[in-house]
């Protein structure tokens, strides 16, 4: 539908579609180190966000953002009393998902979010107006609108770009390339959903119940916004890493919505025309 | 062990994960649940300052269950050895080995030694200090030998005897670790030795920042040869090196006590006042080491070249005599007094990195000049404004020069890592400005120093005027701004040697003579420039097997695995088909393997032991341990060290709690460098009741000049902290992100509180002992800035490398801010 | 590990993003609601309507046209980057609320004010030539199209607030609705507010009031429902900050208020009618702007509310 319109806006035809690229971030392999968030922001030359310790653990980033598109979670566990035998630490390297169906991408009015030809979504800088619908749109929280007043790409919407600008030079992205442990693995959407299933297979052999997979095709997170490219194997429940059980798609409720208030609208109208045409009294 | 490998070698670890996704059981022993016990099998907690008692209890658990690999032990360690009656135990000394001089506070290792035919020259064992020291005495070359194993006075039988005490239950009321986890890991590892199966150790500072580490390391080298796993893939003990290249500045070295190639630095009190008695050493140690004169005779060619001749000794009088312990710590407490005028610093920042920081940065005020080369203005180079103790500049007297320096990237040279691997890397972009590396500072300075003396007739000045100096490259590469860098390559072709009648590069050390026809810089390097334009450091082809033998260039001529003729069985075949490494080949007569072997090449495996032979002639072909005089691996270590044979539980010189084991409560020879600006809190302090120990943090490095200026790392760790359990916590009022003051016998700091579980109170019999977790990265300079833990911390010397004890101290802590 | 289990969600921090627009946005919402909802009251009064209601109705194109200009401005001055505002239209793609929205509003500005242009000549306001002019103006298919764009520009805000995953605006689906019949209401009550100054004849007057009042009542049944859809989503919305000025201002002033005051002003004539019923719809217009005030304030607070958001994506 989209391109039906770019078309008929004469809008310029998009790169031949190459294979989907993404990532597969094995958290069971995680050291926390953060090199990827450094990496990111090494490559991508954003700003650092200020310097304040939170006290949640070892993470005093917070948060994705405007300026941190990469954003590495700890989360300490233990049994409440006792000896803490039963203990571990989560790591988890959060990133934009890349969802199949991108609430952002959809709510953009300009276009400036844009599917690439990696099947990765991207937000074009030089037309992105600010508008900032994309921000509470996103189901993870991911995208953000840059201060007007700051000094980085001022007033627009930023969030990872997949390293857009390195796939089309065939490097691998920056996050990916400087993780030691191979935490995050880029590649194929195809060939890493293939990898994760089996890498899932292992650790239940091994034990580890509580290992999943997080935006599988088949996974009730692609429920709404279908699989996505940047997907994930957590240690615990979703909402433990402050994911979505079932992220939502603006787009599927749209109807009913737009439903409701035409039918006000008309229901108006005749209402209007009835008190309005009455015959004098 | 003693190290958090995750975080401070993050790449490094992608091996050990790598393993563990084969099956690998990675067990972390650690004071503080890390990012490395997250990424663990098995997390241990330990006490900070008790790894012997831990290790001690691994060893006892071993001989007790009888579960040591028999046939590798037998041959190729020491336990069979007899030992000199004189020797009395600590077990028997109360924690005090035989030989102690109170007078000195040193201990004559004579009677530590093998019994044995006696020989010729009766030589004092602890003859030179420092690192990789072997000096003994003689009768140990062939000791006498009871195989059977039953003589009371045989290695393994004292072994039994020391360790007998490091029961689970000690363990546990030693160092809080919970028995049954020290059982689990004493199965594992257990089950993990023999033909088939090897186990390897990895520590770091955790280790040997304490006032015994040398012993603590001793320990595992014990449970190492114990379990077979020393000389063969997958075992051995991994000593995880800290800067880029601080395995290289201890090759080379940068170490006060030591020459090039880990020959002692002369001394005075040595009585190395000439060559011919300096090269007794060579005798003493025995083994490879009797080689030392060629060794030593080439250095001083490549140092002083056309001079040096045999009329005068090759200019060894030249060379300055060490009269006494100039370590940093040392020289510190000198600088402090006023007896030491002025400091080049290069690439240090001891106003923040060093030990009792505080008594660092009043050393500098003490100072007619100081010179900083660094990369960033650093807490060092601002003592003199900066400092938080509030200085006045206008009384500092210290002339303070600060001298940028190219970074890495912008100077050529080697680095060499933790696996003695040297690694060339090119020059990528010129630094900026009047900026010059390293060398070229060097180089200038040694340049200017020689001009300036020129004329000088002074002896001691000799020395500098003969010194060869040529290190311009023929002509400067054109691709470059800056003309005028010395050549690194030119540094590593002195370094690898060469003959000197007509200066053509040598294939390696085994060609070194002692007549001064072969110069050569470093002689362990040597072989890493073979041929003028084949430098071996700056390969990098990637091998189909496990070794990559043609990446980089490993000393000693190339060997990946020191001792490798252990991976293969006394008759000189492999243990098993999976642990095959290095092996007889009969039908060539000689070794081969995936690696160089570390073995005289065609020295059959049933070759005998020739008794009155010299160096390795003295070894059997079943005696892999080359460097050593007997060809074995120490159990039990004759000499070499200066506080005891066998590693014996101490506690840290400040402890919560008494020693459990004996009566002495610390090493009896560890220093302390006890004055008013120096304190230290008796055991049990009840001013200083809490445990604390410090260390690193991935997002930081070290003193944080390095990243506290870099606004991507800065914001990852904004600020100093300290980790302390809920249960502490709660004792003092304090919650998380609170500010708290952490306070030692040497001062206070102020900090925010990370509370958290992966801190635990561990308990001690009836005593519970909390402990308090310091990064070390702050300073008053940076992009951040926060308190430096090393306020707290105390100078002191562990005997044999003088290394502070920066692992285990004594603290307070109390909510709130310093007024 | 049932029993490590960590709390619920990642420390406090929210999963989604807070919405970074400011006051222009309700401003714009309001207006526009209010433009469109006269625009098509004054249709309908002139499609419908006897003569004075047909005079009287048709001040609403002034009122439209009127209200309608700030709201471009509001609109650009929210953006990131206002000078890239034309960027809206670089593409058509009703899909997104925001978009279709710019559409609605770039269409209907003209359409508004060349209707009221035309007004302008009928009343005599516009000197001889333009008059002239305006009187081309097909005036039937102007006002039916331009109704239909009103009510678009009336509705879509809510739907857009509701295209979001900001727990607040999106858990009911009723929020478009909503935001419509609010519109509709302060539309025809600006139209009221001016009849009842401009001497129109109490029928008139009375009219009017019950197509404000009916507006009203749908306003109410349609916010019980989004309340009850909402359930607890509609705390910070409720119970909490803006408990006060939602109740007061948009629900009591806004709607309870006019409701009775126009049920008073039934019975009555001339002055006392008119008094009330200026009263009545003042009310009216200012609760609308309460309404859409809180629930765009609401939204902030809800975007921060992690439980909110687990619970909305459950
Ligand atoms: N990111 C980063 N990496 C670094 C550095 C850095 O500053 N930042 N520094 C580099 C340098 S110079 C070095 S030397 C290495 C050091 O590498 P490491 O030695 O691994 O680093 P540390 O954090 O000093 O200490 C390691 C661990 O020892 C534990 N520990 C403390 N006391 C004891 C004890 O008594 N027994 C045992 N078993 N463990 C104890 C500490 O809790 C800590 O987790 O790291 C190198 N790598
Ligand atoms: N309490 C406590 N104290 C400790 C430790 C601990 O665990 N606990 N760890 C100790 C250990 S293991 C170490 S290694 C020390 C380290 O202590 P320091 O070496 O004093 O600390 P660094 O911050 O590493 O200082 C290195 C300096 O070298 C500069 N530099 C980097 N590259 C170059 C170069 O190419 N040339 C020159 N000229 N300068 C360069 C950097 O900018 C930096 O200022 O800290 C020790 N201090
Ligand atoms: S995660 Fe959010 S920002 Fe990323 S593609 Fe999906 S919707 Fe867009
Ligand atoms: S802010 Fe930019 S990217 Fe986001 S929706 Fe608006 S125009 Fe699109
Ligand atoms: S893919 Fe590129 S932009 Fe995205 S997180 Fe990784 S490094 Fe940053
Ligand atoms: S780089 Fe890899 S291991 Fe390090 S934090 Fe990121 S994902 Fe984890
Ligand atoms: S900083 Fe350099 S040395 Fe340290 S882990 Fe990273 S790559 Fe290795
Ligand atoms: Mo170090």
């Amino acid at each position: 539908m989209i391109d039906a319109y770019k078309k008929l806006m004469n809008l310029e035809e998009p790169p031949a579609p190459r294979k989907a690229k993404g990532f597969f971030t094995d958290t069971s392999l995680c050291i926390g180190c953060k090199a990827c968030e450094v990496a990111c922001k090494q490559w991508n030359q954003l700003p650092a966000d200020g310097y304040a310790m939170t006290g949640n653990s070892y993470d005093n980033t917070g948060a994705l953002g405007a300026t941190t598109w990469r954003h590495v979670e700890f989360i300490e566990q233990a049994k409440a009393n006792g000896s803490r035998q039963e203990q571990r630490w989560l790591m988890m390297s959060d990133v934009c998902k890349h969802c199949a169906n991108a609430a952002c991408l959809e709510a953009c009015p300009t276009g400036a979010l844009i599917r690439t030809e990696f099947d990765t979504v991207y937000v074009q800088q030089d037309v992105c107006n600010g508008c900032g619908f994309c921000v509470p749109a996103c189901p993870f929280g991911v995208i953000d609108r840059a201060p007007k007043d700051g000094l980085f790409e001022a007033g627009t919407a930023h969030k990872c770009t997949l390293c857009y600008d390195r796939l089309k030079d065939d490097m691998t992205p920056a996050c990916a390339k400087s993780c030691p442990t191979a935490s995050i693995q880029f590649g194929d959407v195809a060939e890493l959903q293939q990898r994760a299933r089996s890498r899932l297979g292992e650790l239940h052999a091994r034990g580890e119940t509580t290992a999943r997979l997080y935006g599988m095709p088949e996974s009730t997170e692609a429920k709404e916004v279908g699989h996505l490219n940047a997907f994930f194997l957590l240690l615990d429940e979703p909402a433990a890493y402050n994911l979505p059980e079932v992220p939502r798609l603006p787009r599927r409720t749209m109807p009913e919505r737009y439903g409701w208030s035409a039918a006000v609208g008309i229901g108006f109208a005749v209402l209007g025309a009835l008190a309005l045409g009455r015959r004098a009294r | 062990m003693g190290s958090n490998m995750a975080e401070a070698h993050p790449v490094g670890f992608r091996w050990p994960m790598k393993a563990r996704e084969k099956g690998a059981t990675i067990i972390h022993v650690d004071p503080r649940f890390t990012r490395t016990s997250a990424a663990a099998n098995l997390y241990v907690p330990i006490r900070p300052g008790t790894d012997i008692a831990f290790l001690g209890g691994l060893i006892n658990y071993i001989l007790a269950h009888d579960k040591w690999f028999k046939e590798y032990v037998l041959a190729y360690t020491n336990a069979s050895s007899i030992v000199d009656e004189g020797y009395v135990d600590a077990e028997d000394g109360d924690g005090m080995f035989s030989g102690f001089d109170p007078a000195n506070n040193r201990y004559d290792n004579s009677s530590w030694t093998y019994s044995g035919p006696p020989t010729q020259q009766k030589e004092d064992a602890a003859s030179h200090s420092g690192h990789g020291q072997e000096g003994t005495s003689p009768a140990k070359h062939a000791p006498y030998r009871d195989e059977t194993l039953q003589n009371p006075r045989c290695v393994l039988q004292i072994l039994k005897r020391h360790f007998a005490r490091y029961t689970p239950e000690m363990v546990e009321d030693v160092c809080g670790t919970p028995k049954h986890l020290l059982l689990q890991v004493a199965e594992t590892l257990t089950r993990n030795s023999g033909r088939e199966r090897t186990a390897a150790i990895c520590y770091a500072v955790g280790w040997t920042q304490q006032s015994f580490g040398p012993q603590i390391i001793r320990a595992a080298g014990i449970l190492q040869l114990l379990l077979g796993n020393m000389g063969r893939p997958g075992g051995g003990i991994m000593a995880l090196r800290g800067h880029a290249s601080i395995q290289g500045s201890t090759d080379v070295p940068t170490l006060f006590d030591l020459l090039p190639g880990y020959l002692p630095q002369p001394a005075s009190f040595q009585g190395d006042d000439t060559l011919e008695k300096y090269m007794r050493e060579a005798e003493i140690r025995g083994g490879y080491w009797v080689n030392l004169p060629k060794f030593m005779v080439s250095l001083l060619k490549a140092w002083y070249g056309t001079a040096a001749t045999r009329e005068n000794d090759f200019g060894y009088d030249w060379i300055p005599k060490i009269t006494g312990d100039h370590s940093h710590i040392t020289t510190a407490t000198e600088m402090a007094d006023g007896k030491v005028r002025g400091f080049i610093v290069f690439g240090q920042n001891p106003a923040a990195g060093s030990p009792n920081a505080r008594l660092q940065r009043k050393a500098l005020r003490e100072l007619d000049w100081l010179v900083t080369i660094d990369l960033y203005e650093t807490e060092t180079a601002a003592f003199w404004y900066a400092a938080p103790e509030g200085v006045d500049p206008k009384i500092v007297k210290t002339e303070v020069f600060m001298m940028p320096t190219a970074a890495p990237a912008e100077k050529e040279g080697t680095l060499t890592n933790t696996q003695r691997l040297l690694q060339w890397h090119d020059k990528a972009v010129d630094p900026q400005g009047d900026t010059r590396s390293d060398l070229w500072f060097v180089y200038q300075l040694g340049r200017r120093l020689k001009e300036l003396y020129k004329h000088s007739t002074a002896p001691r000045d000799q020395g500098l005027l003969n010194l060869t100096w040529d290190y311009l490259p023929e002509r400067p590469d054109p691709q470059w701004r800056i003309a005028d860098e010395p050549s690194a390559a030119k540094v590593l072709r002195e370094i690898n040697g060469y003959t000197v009648a007509d200066g053509k590069q040598i294939s390696g050390f085994p060609v070194l003579k002692d007549d001064g026809s072969t110069a050569c810089g470093v002689w362990i390097y040597s072989g890493v420039y073979p041929d003028e334009d084949q430098n071996m450091a700056r390969r990098r082809k990637k091998g189909d097997g496990w070794i990559s033998p043609e990446w980089g260039f490993a000393w000693p001529g190339n060997r990946r695995m020191l001792y490798n003729r252990a991976s293969a069985d006394p008759q000189g075949r492999p243990w098993s088909e999976r642990k095959k490494y290095v092996w007889w080949d009969p039908d060539q007569g000689k070794w081969t393997g995936y690696d160089v072997p570390d073995f005289p090449e065609t020295k059959a495996p049933d070759t005998p032991a020739n008794p009155d032979g010299s160096g390795t002639d003295a070894h059997s072909g079943s005696d892999p341990f080359t460097l050593k005089a007997d060809g074995r691996g120490w159990l039990f270590a004759p000499s070499g060290l200066k506080d005891g044979p066998l590693p014996t539980h101490y506690e840290p010189l400040e402890s919560p709690i008494t020693n459990p084991l004996y009566d002495q409560q610390n090493n009896p020879v560890a220093k302390r460098l006890a004055r008013r600006d120096n304190r230290f809190s008796p055991p049990g302090d009840p001013r200083y009741p809490y445990a604390v120990t410090t260390y690193r943090v991935t997002e930081q490095y070290l003193s944080g000049a390095m990243s506290r200026w870099n606004g991507w790392l800065a914001e990852l760790m904004p600020e100093m902290f300290a980790e302390i359990s809920p249960e502490l916590a709660a004792l003092k009022g304090i919650r998380n992100k609170d500010w708290m003051v952490v306070s030692s016998a040497r001062g206070e700091i102020e900090c925010k509180a990370l509370v958290t579980k992966r801190m635990r109170p561990l308990h001690h019999k009836d005593q519970v002992v909390h402990t308090v977790g310091l990064p070390i990265h702050w300073g008053y300079k940076g992009l951040v800035k926060g308190a430096m833990t090393n306020d707290l911390v105390a100078l002191s010397e562990e005997p044999n490398v003088y290394i502070q004890e920066d692992k285990a101290f004594t603290c307070n802590i109390r909510k709130g801010r310093l007024a | 590990m049932t029993e490590l289990a960590a709390p619920r969600g990642y420390y406090q921090y929210p999963v989604v993003k807070r919405p970074v627009w400011t006051w222009e946005v309700p401003a714009y919402f309001w207006l526009g609601g209010m433009a469109g909802g006269a625009y098509v009251t004054a249709s309908l009064a002139q499609a419908f309507g006897s003569e004075d209601v047909r005079r009287r109705g048709a001040d609403g194109f002034y009122i439209a046209a009127a209200a309608l200009l700030p709201c471009a401005p509001l609109l650009i001055l929210d953006l990131g980057r206002p000078e890239r505002f034309h960027h809206m239209l670089r593409i058509f793609k009703p899909l997104s609320p925001m978009n279709l929205g710019a559409w609605a509003l770039t269409a209907f500005s003209p359409v508004a004010v060349a209707r009221a242009a035309a007004q302008a000549g009928d009343d005599g306001l516009l000197p001889a030539p333009v008059r002239m002019l305006a009187r081309l103006l097909p005036k039937r298919i102007v006002e039916a199209g331009g109704s239909l764009l009103g009510l678009t520009l009336a509705g879509y805000t809510g739907v857009l607030l509701a295209a979001t995953n900001v727990p607040v605006w999106a858990k009911s689906k009723l929020l478009g609705g909503l935001f419509t019949a609010s519109a509709m209401s302060s539309g025809s009550a600006a139209v009221t507010l001016i009849a009842s100054r401009r001497r129109a004849c109490d029928d008139t007057i009375h009219r009017l009031a019950a197509i404000e009042s009916a507006a009203s009542l749908g306003e109410l049944a349609l916010l019980s429902g989004y309340l009850a859809q909402s359930g607890k989503t509609a705390a910070p919305l409720v119970s909490e900050r803006l408990a006060g000025p939602f109740w007061f201002g948009a629900v009591g002033m806004g709607a309870i208020l006019p409701l009775l005051l126009h049920r008073l002003a039934r019975p009555r004539h001339g002055k006392a009618l008119r008094s009330l019923s200026t009263v009545a719809v003042v009310c009216s217009i200012m609760g609308s702007l309460a309404l859409r005030w809180t629930i765009f304030e609401a939204g902030k607070v809800s975007a921060q509310d992690q439980t909110a958001s687990l619970e909305f994506s459950r």
